[in-house]
C-alpha cells in the first residue's frame, strides 16, 4: 500500500482547499442588498469587522457579494474555515496562502517559512504582519470562523487583529461570537460588527425576495411573512421558494402563518417533498457529504448520472451553492443538510454508516487525505482510516503537512493506534519534521514502543526505521546519540533493502559526523546518500547531503567547488518547494560561509539569518548552535559586533551543558577570538554620541539630503549641519558615507 | 452522574428535527418546544445547544430541573427523540 501511494508525492497536496481560498460563486438570483454592503464600506477603517449571526441570515452570500465589490478597488483574500485549520500551523500557513493569493507578494515570505514544516508561530505571524504592511489595501476574509475552537488560534488572531498595518482589515463571519476581546475591540474602536438584527430582511427585502421568484403579496401579507419567519432571511426564502409549487399561494400562504410548527423544519420538508423522488433520493443519501461532485456522488450512490443530477438542483434556486474550485463542487445550505441527515436517518439508519465508507474510498483515491479519514471514522472503518493514514504519512512528511498527519492519527481511538506500530512511528517522525518539541516526539516514540510490546506482529521493520530516523533527524541530542540512532536507522533499513529511507539516514548521520569534526566520513557518508537517494522521492537528503559537501569544502576553502554545491542543491530545494525546510539551513549555512569568504558582508549575514531560523527548533539543538556560530562569523565580518556578540552568548548557553560536542568548541573559541579582534580594530575611543545626534546620524543613513532632514526633524538646516560635524568628529570620519560605515560597524543605529 | 436539563425553543418541533435530540423527550407547549431528558456532563449539553444552533432553533431557556416530575408543563402529548 505506501508503494502505491508514493506516486502521489509527485502531486502536491495542496494544505487548503482550492474551495476554501475562494468566495463560492453568487447564486442567480440572490438579493443584493446595498444598505449591508454600504455598512462593510463604512467600517473600512476597523481592524476587525465581525459579521455574527445563527445560519440561514446570509453571511456567506453577502460577504461573497461584498468581495465581488470590494476587489474593484482593494485586494481580497478569502478564506473559508475548516476543522482542519484547528491548530496554529495550519491556521497561519492557510491564512498566509489565502493573502499570498490575493498579494503575490503579501504572504509569499510567512507561506514559505510554514508551507513545508512550521517556524515558532510567532516568527511567522511575525513575517506575515510584515508582509501584509506591503499588502495593503487589503481585507482578509475569514468565513465559518465558528469552524475552529483552538485556543491558541484565537490568542493568535486576537494579537494580528490589534497588530494589524494601517490598510490591512479581518472581515470575518461565524454563527456564534468567537473568542476575541470583543469588548476591547469595541472600546478601542477596532471592531465593526454586523449582526442577525441587521441581517434579517426588511420588508422591502421580503418582497423583492418573492416577486424575484415570481409570488406577488400584498403589504399586509409581507408584514404577517415577516412576522412568522421573524424576517430569518432562510425562512422567507424558503417560503417563496414552497409558495411557487402552491396552487393557492395565498391560501397556504395563510395557512402558514396562523401555524405554530418550527418555520425552518416546515419549510425544508415541504420543499423536499415537492421534489421528485429521484432528487429527494439523491439530496438525502449526499447528506452525509459537505462538498458534493458528480464523480464523488457516482461513488457513494453507486449511480453514474450524479452530474445531470446536480446541475438540474442548482439550476431549480434550491440552497445549494457552487464553488469555485476544479471540476464542479456544490454545497447545500447548512439547514437544509441538517434535515437531511436527519431524514436519512429516518430512511435507513444503517445507510450513513455504508455511505461513509464508500465517500472515503473515493476521497482515499482521489489524495483528499483529511476527508477521507474523517469519513472512515464516521463510518466505524478505523482499520481503513489507519490504512488510509499509514498510505499517506510518506507523501504528507515529504511534502511537509506533518501537522495535518498528527491530527489525522490523533483521530483515531487509542486503541487502533496501539495495533498500528507505523501510526506512532510516523507520528513521531512527523513531530520532528514540524519541528515541534521533543517532549511530543517523545510521546509517540513510547507510544510506538508500546504498541510493538502490545502488537508485535504489527510491527514492521519499516515502522522501526522511520522511529529511529524521527531522532536522528531531530538532532537534539548529543552528538554520538543521534548519530547512533542515524546508524540504527541504517542497519534496519539495510534489512528492509529501502535505499530511501537508507538516503535519509546516512544525510543525518553525514551531518552529525561533520558536526562531531569528523570532515572525511561526513563526506564520505554524503557522498553514500546521494548515490542512494531518488530526487524525486527524498529531495530532503539530497539537500542536506549536498549541504554536508558544502561545507567541508568550504572549510577546505575550496570556493568553486563549494559554491557548485551550493547552486546544485538550492536548485533541488527551488524544484521541490523546500525552501523553508529543516534540510534547507545545511546549505544556507554554507552559502553564508561563501558569500563571507568572497566579501559580500551583507548577503552573508541573511543567509546565515535564514539557516538559523530553519533550524531553530523549541529544544536546544547543536545543529542550532552550529548555525549560531556561523551567524556570528558574519555579523563579525560585517562589522555588526553587538548582533555577534548576542549570537555567540545564546551558542554558549545551549552548548552549555553538552558533554559531546564535537567541533563546537573549538569554533566557538575561534568566533569569540575573531569578536574581540575586531573589536580592538575599532576600539578607537569613540565619545559618546547625543540622543540628537543619533537621531541626526540615523537620517543620514536613509539618504535624505540635509535640507529634508532637518525638514523631517523641524530644525533648520544649519542645526543639522552642525550636528553632522560633531558625528563626524566624534566617530573619527571625514564623510557622511563613512559615518554611516562606522555606524553600522558600531552597531549605533541598528534596531531603530 | 446524569442531571435532568431542559431546554426550551421557540415554535413547535416536529418528528423530523425532534430526531435530533435524541434521548430527549420533547413537547410541545404554548408554540414553544421543551426539550426535556438526562444530560451525561457539561460536553453533553454543549452538544445539545450546538444541535439547538445548527437547526437554527431560537433558545428561550435552558436549565438544570430538580424536579423531573414538575418539569413539563401541560399534558400536551410528547414526542420522542430518537435513541439508539
Amino acid at each position: 500500500m505506501p508503494a502505491a501511494r508514493v506516486s502521489g508525492t509527485e502531486r502536491p497536496l495542496p494544505s487548503p482547499l482550492e474551495s476554501q481560498l475562494h468566495a463560492p460563486r453568487r447564486r442567480p438570483g440572490l438579493l443584493a442588498r446595498p444598505r449591508l454592503l454600504r455598512v462593510l464600506d463604512s467600517y473600512a477603517s476597523r481592524n476587525l469587522t465581525l459579521v455574527s449571526a445563527p445560519c440561514g441570515y446570509g453571511k456567506t452570500s453577502l460577504l461573497t457579494a461584498w468581495s465581488a465589490k470590494t476587489r474593484e478597488r482593494e485586494h481580497v483574500a478569502w478564506l473559508t474555515l475548516e476543522a482542519t485549520e484547528n491548530n496554529v500551523p495550519r491556521f497561519l500557513a492557510h491564512v498566509a496562502d489565502a493573502v499570498e493569493r490575493a498579494r503575490p507578494t503579501g504572504g509569499r515570505r510567512a507561506a514559505a517559512l510554514l508551507r513545508a514544516r512550521g517556524t515558532t508561530p510567532e516568527v511567522v505571524l511575525h513575517e506575515l504582519l510584515i508582509d501584509l504592511a506591503r499588502a495593503a489595501p487589503l481585507a482578509i476574509v475569514l468565513d465559518d470562523l465558528h469552524a475552529i475552537d483552538d485556543r491558541d488560534c484565537f490568542d493568535l488572531l486576537s494579537y494580528a487583529i490589534e497588530h494589524l498595518p494601517p490598510g490591512v482589515r479581518i472581515v470575518t463571519a461565524a454563527r456564534a461570537d468567537p473568542p476575541l476581546p470583543l469588548g476591547r475591540l469595541r472600546a478601542r474602536g477596532l471592531l465593526g460588527e454586523i449582526r442577525a438584527r441587521d441581517l434579517a430582511f426588511t420588508t422591502a427585502e421580503i418582497r423583492d425576495v418573492v416577486s424575484e421568484l415570481g409570488i406577488v403579496l400584498e403589504d399586509d401579507e409581507l408584514e404577517a411573512l415577516a412576522d412568522r419567519t421573524e424576517s430569518w432571511p432562510v425562512a422567507v426564502y424558503l417560503t417563496a421558494l414552497w409558495l411557487r409549487e402552491q396552487k393557492d399561494p395565498r391560501q397556504m400562504l395563510g395557512e402558514l402563518i396562523a401555524g405554530r410548527s418550527y418555520i425552518g423544519e416546515f419549510l425544508a420538508q415541504e420543499v423536499l417533498g415537492s421534489l421528485d423522488a429521484r432528487t429527494r433520493d439523491f439530496l438525502v443519501r449526499t447528506s452525509i457529504l459537505t462538498y458534493l461532485s458528480a464523480p464523488l456522488c457516482d461513488a457513494v450512490l453507486g449511480r453514474d448520472d450524479s452530474a445531470g443530477i446536480l446541475r438540474a438542483i442548482s439550476r431549480s434556486n434550491l440552497l445549494i451553492t457552487r464553488l469555485e474550485r476544479e471540476g464542479e463542487w456544490f454545497q447545500l445550505h447548512r439547514l437544509f443538510r441538517e434535515l437531511l441527515q436527519l431524514e436519512l436517518d429516518r430512511d435507513d439508519p444503517s445507510a450513513a454508516a455504508r455511505l461513509h465508507a464508500r465517500a472515503a474510498v473515493w476521497l482515499d483515491e482521489n489524495d483528499f487525505v483529511a476527508g477521507a479519514v474523517r469519513h472512515a471514522v464516521a463510518a466505524g472503518e478505523n482499520e481503513h482510516a489507519a490504512a488510509i493514514i499509514s498510505g499517506s504519512a510518506e507523501p504528507l512528511l515529504v511534502r511537509g503537512d506533518a501537522e495535518l498527519l498528527i491530527d489525522l492519527v490523533e483521530q483515531l481511538p487509542h486503541e487502533v493506534v496501539l495495533a498500528h506500530p507505523e501510526l506512532a512511528a510516523a507520528s513521531a517522525l512527523a513531530t520532528t519534521v514540524a519541528r515541534r518539541p521533543r517532549h511530543e516526539r517523545e510521546r509517540w516514540l513510547s507510544t510506538a514502543a508500546r504498541s510493538r510490546r502490545s502488537s508485535p506482529d504489527a510491527w514492521s521493520p519499516q515502522a522501526g526505521v522511520v522511529a529511529a530516523l524521527a531522532q536522528a533527524l531531530a538532532a537534539d541530542e548529543e552528538i554520538g546519540e543521534a548519530a547512533g540512532h542515524a546508524r540504527r536507522a541504517l542497519r534496519l533499513a539495510a534489512k528492509e533493502d529501502s535505499g530511501e529511507v537508507e538516503a535519509s539516514a546516512r544525510s543525518a548521520l553525514a551531518y552529525e559526523l561533520y558536526l562531531g569534526g569528523a570532515d572525511d566520513a561526513a563526506a564520505a557518508e554524503a557522498a553514500r546518500a546521494l548515490a542512494a537517494a531518488n530526487p524525486a522521492r527524498r529531495p530532503n537528503a539530497i539537500v542536506r547531503a549536498l549541504g554536508v559537501l558544502a561545507l567541508v569544502e568550504s572549510d577546505s576553502g575550496r570556493h568553486e567547488e563549494t559554491a557548485a554545491l551550493v547552486q546544485k542543491a538550492l536548485d533541488i530545494v527551488r524544484h521541490h518547494g523546500l525552501a523553508a525546510a529543516a534540510s534547507a539551513h545545511v546549505v544556507q549555512l554554507a552559502r553564508a560561509r561563501l558569500l563571507l569568504a568572497r566579501g559580500d558582508l551583507r548577503a552573508a549575514e541573511s543567509a546565515a539569518e535564514l539557516g538559523e531560523q530553519l533550524c531553530r527548533i523549541p529544544d536546544p539543538s547543536l545543529a542550532h548552535v552550529f548555525a549560531l556560530l556561523v551567524l556570528a562569523g558574519t555579523r563579525t565580518g560585517n562589522g555588526r559586533l553587538g548582533g555577534a556578540e548576542t549570537a555567540l552568548r545564546e551558542a554558549e548557553v545551549e552548548l552549555g551543558t553538552r558533554s559531546d560536542r564535537g567541533r563546537l568548541p573549538d569554533l566557538l573559541t575561534f568566533a569569540r577570538r575573531s569578536l574581540r579582534q575586531a573589536r580592538r580594530n575599532q576600539s578607537v575611543s569613540t565619545e559618546r554620541l547625543t540622543a540628537a545626534e543619533i537621531v541626526v546620524l540615523r537620517m543620514l543613513a536613509t539618504g535624505l539630503s540635509q535640507r529634508s532632514i532637518g525638514r523631517e526633524l523641524f530644525l533648520s538646516v544649519n542645526t543639522i549641519k552642525t550636528h553632522s560635524r560633531s558625528i563626524y568628529r566624534k566617530l573619527g570620519v571625514g564623510s557622511r558615507a563613512a559615518a554611516v560605515a562606522r555606524a553600522n560597524a558600531l552597531d549605533l543605529i541598528s534596531g531603530s | 452522574m446524569a442531571a435532568i436539563y431542559e431546554i426550551v425553543v421557540e415554535s413547535e418541533l416536529g418528528v423530523t428535527f425532534a430526531a435530533a435530540f435524541e434521548g430527549m423527550e420533547l413537547r410541545h407547549v404554548d408554540g414553544r418546544t421543551v426539550i426535556v431528558g438526562p444530560v451525561q456532563d457539561q460536553a453533553h449539553l454543549s452538544g445539545l445547544l450546538s444541535r439547538v444552533a445548527d437547526l437554527g432553533l431560537t433558545l428561550v431557556r435552558v436549565g438544570k430541573v430538580d424536579d423531573p416530575e414538575a418539569a413539563v408543563g401541560g399534558e400536551a402529548p410528547g414526542l420522542t427523540g430518537r435513541s439508539r
